[in-house]
């Protein structure tokens, strides 16, 4: 007890900072997952599913449609619901994106819309959104380079 | 003796808090999660590619073009007086002064969309300012300004100002691109070794 | 958040200016820490005064901790704070090399340059050394750049070669600190000169 007494301060200090450590990750607002996961995860392309993958899912899924046209036809309806990017965050919405089921699919047209909702849904800790391949690889280039051999800097511009 | 161990108590009382620390602060979004969203959802972060071809033609130094595409895909080809920084090299503090910088614009570009759509979401995230991306990527470059060709009988100056941007920045494109291999590893590494320049650090 | 210079665009007198005070507070703690006599610095290597090893371990956890706890409230942003780029032939070499010129001399550059502003000649000498060595190096780092630039490991942090979080990293170290405090101290009993004082 006299022991305890001598380091009652110091004892104090910790507690108060562990207060607010609680009080700093209580924030919803807050980003608190590793970029490294996200990125790790892009790299292998394990976050990105294609309809077939989804049907074939033994768990249950929802296709969150961010993007403004409708869905392709080889999606179920009755598993999609339609929420406008800017407002994914809005509080009845993020209500709706935690109650999900199972895998959180996102999809829009634009596949740069689904990319960075992915990002942000990732980060935010939402470890079950994934996004939904609709055609093809889009990082593929379309085009390939013709060098023209004719063509040569002058040497002094290197 | 009472100070040494209440110092001792302090810091293995502050070590253990650290030690169970719920995130690593550095490696997390700095952005509040609504004000990353309403960033990502304008159109703000955006550079057509006729943009970015004028900026290649007048060799604007308030920008900085930045290919997030593989070493390999870089080397084939890629956009005069672009850098590469590999998607999974992100995080390499190498970068660290040319990605979160407040002098240039950064413009980052892959293949299509989504890479860049990735890199400009993850910076922004972190809090790095001036963060750009070329709308369409490559694909959409190779599009419009390789294969712009104009047909008709009439054309207003403002189609043939479009044009003729587009078909220097062709022009540039393939003289740089069609260099040998050779040459194009040395024209890298002085623009790398450049690049290392201005990381500055207290060396 | 900081660091200081980078939010804020300081102009180059002020950044120099808060770097002086730094300078000047950091040099006022080395003397205050009797670290001006070069007796307490070779204590440290003969065992009887541990002194500069509490010191200094001392300053780089409190650094560390106070860091970390400022990163983790948004206080300071630790991807600003420069990582010194490591090269382990040269860290090997050149800390040897260091080494056994801080036993001769009494000093390392910083107390070094403290003692000098005291005005104790031995460090004037040491800081003339000082020069020359640096000189040197400048001068033959042709011959040597192979070897200096060898084994380039890049801005390398341990808590990431280890593969742990940074605090719980800082908690080893801190483990660590206090061990060694108390090793440290019974060493200071065990070897204890009482014809060395810290009289000038």
């Amino acid at each position: 007890m006299q022991q305890l007494k001598k380091i009652k301060f110091v004892i104090l200090f910790i507690f108060v900072i562990l207060i607010l450590v609680i009080i700093r990750n209580s924030n919803q607002n807050l980003f608190k997952q590793d970029v490294k996961s996200a990125i790790e995860a892009i790299q292998n392309n394990s976050n990105m599913l294609s309809p077939d993958q989804l049907h074939q899912l033994k768990e249950q899924w929802m296709v969150v449609n961010i993007g403004n046209s409708d869905l392709p036809d080889s999606i179920h309806v009755e598993h999609s619901i339609k929420i406008p990017f800017e407002n994914l965050l809005d509080q009845t919405n993020r209500k709706i994106l935690e109650g999900v089921d199972g895998k959180l699919i996102l999809y829009s047209a634009d596949v740069a819309t689904a990319s960075k909702a992915w990002v942000i849904l990732n980060q935010m800790g939402f470890k079950n959104a994934f996004i939904l391949n609709s055609g093809g690889n889009r990082e593929e280039i379309k085009y390939k380079f013709q060098p023209d051999t004719t063509a040569r800097l002058e040497q002094d511009s290197i | 003796m009472d100070a040494r161990i209440r110092y001792s108590v302090l810091l293995v009382g502050v070590g253990i808090i650290l030690a169970f620390l719920p995130f690593d602060a550095a490696q997390t979004f700095q952005l509040k999660s609504n004000e990353l969203l309403t960033r990502s959802a304008s159109e703000v972060m955006y550079f057509s590619v006729d943009q970015v071809a004028r900026a290649v033609n007048s060799e604007d130094s308030t920008v900085q073009i930045i290919d997030v595409r593989s070493a390999a895909q870089f080397k084939e080809c890629n956009i005069p007086g672009s850098i590469n920084i590999p998607f999974g090299d992100l995080q390499n503090p190498l970068w660290e002064a040319t990605l979160n910088q407040k002098k240039v614009k950064n413009i980052l570009y892959g293949n299509g969309d989504q890479t860049a759509s990735y890199t400009w979401t993850i910076l922004t995230g972190l809090g790095y300012p001036n963060n750009y991306m070329m709308k369409g990527g490559l694909n959409e470059w190779f599009r419009t300004v390789m294969l712009s060709q104009y047909s008709g009988e009439k054309i207003t100056p403002a189609e043939n100002a479009r044009f003729e941007n587009r078909l220097n920045a062709c022009k540039a494109f393939t003289q740089i691109n069609s260099l040998p291999d050779s040459l194009k590893t040395k024209f890298f590494n002085a623009k790398r070794l450049n690049q290392s320049k201005l990381d500055g650090g207290c060396n | 958040m900081g660091p200081l210079s980078i939010i804020s665009g300081f102009p180059e007198w002020l950044n120099l200016l808060i770097a002086f005070l730094i300078g000047i507070g950091f040099g006022f703690a080395l003397e205050q820490a009797g670290f001006s006599s070069s007796r307490k610095l070779a204590g440290m290597f003969y065992g009887y005064d541990t002194t500069v090893l509490k010191v200094f371990f001392t300053a780089a956890i409190v650094a560390l901790v106070g860091s970390q706890l400022l990163s983790f409230f948004g206080l300071l942003n630790l991807k600003l704070v420069y990582v010194n780029p490591y090269y382990i032939n040269s860290a090997i070499i050149g800390g040897v090399i260091m080494g056994a010129g801080f036993i001769m001399g009494g000093y390392c550059p910083g107390t070094g340059i403290s003692a000098l502003s005291i005005g104790k000649i031995d460090a004037m000498i040491f800081m003339a050394g000082g020069m020359v060595g640096a000189f040197l190096f400048a001068e033959t780092y042709p011959f040597i750049e192979t070897l200096a630039m060898d084994n380039f490991k890049g801005a390398m942090r341990i808590d990431e070669w280890m593969g742990v979080s940074p605090g719980v990293f800082t908690l080893i170290l801190i483990i660590a600190a206090v061990a060694l405090f108390w090793i440290a101290e019974l060493a200071e009993k065990k070897f204890s000169r009482a014809d060395i004082t810290n009289d000038i």
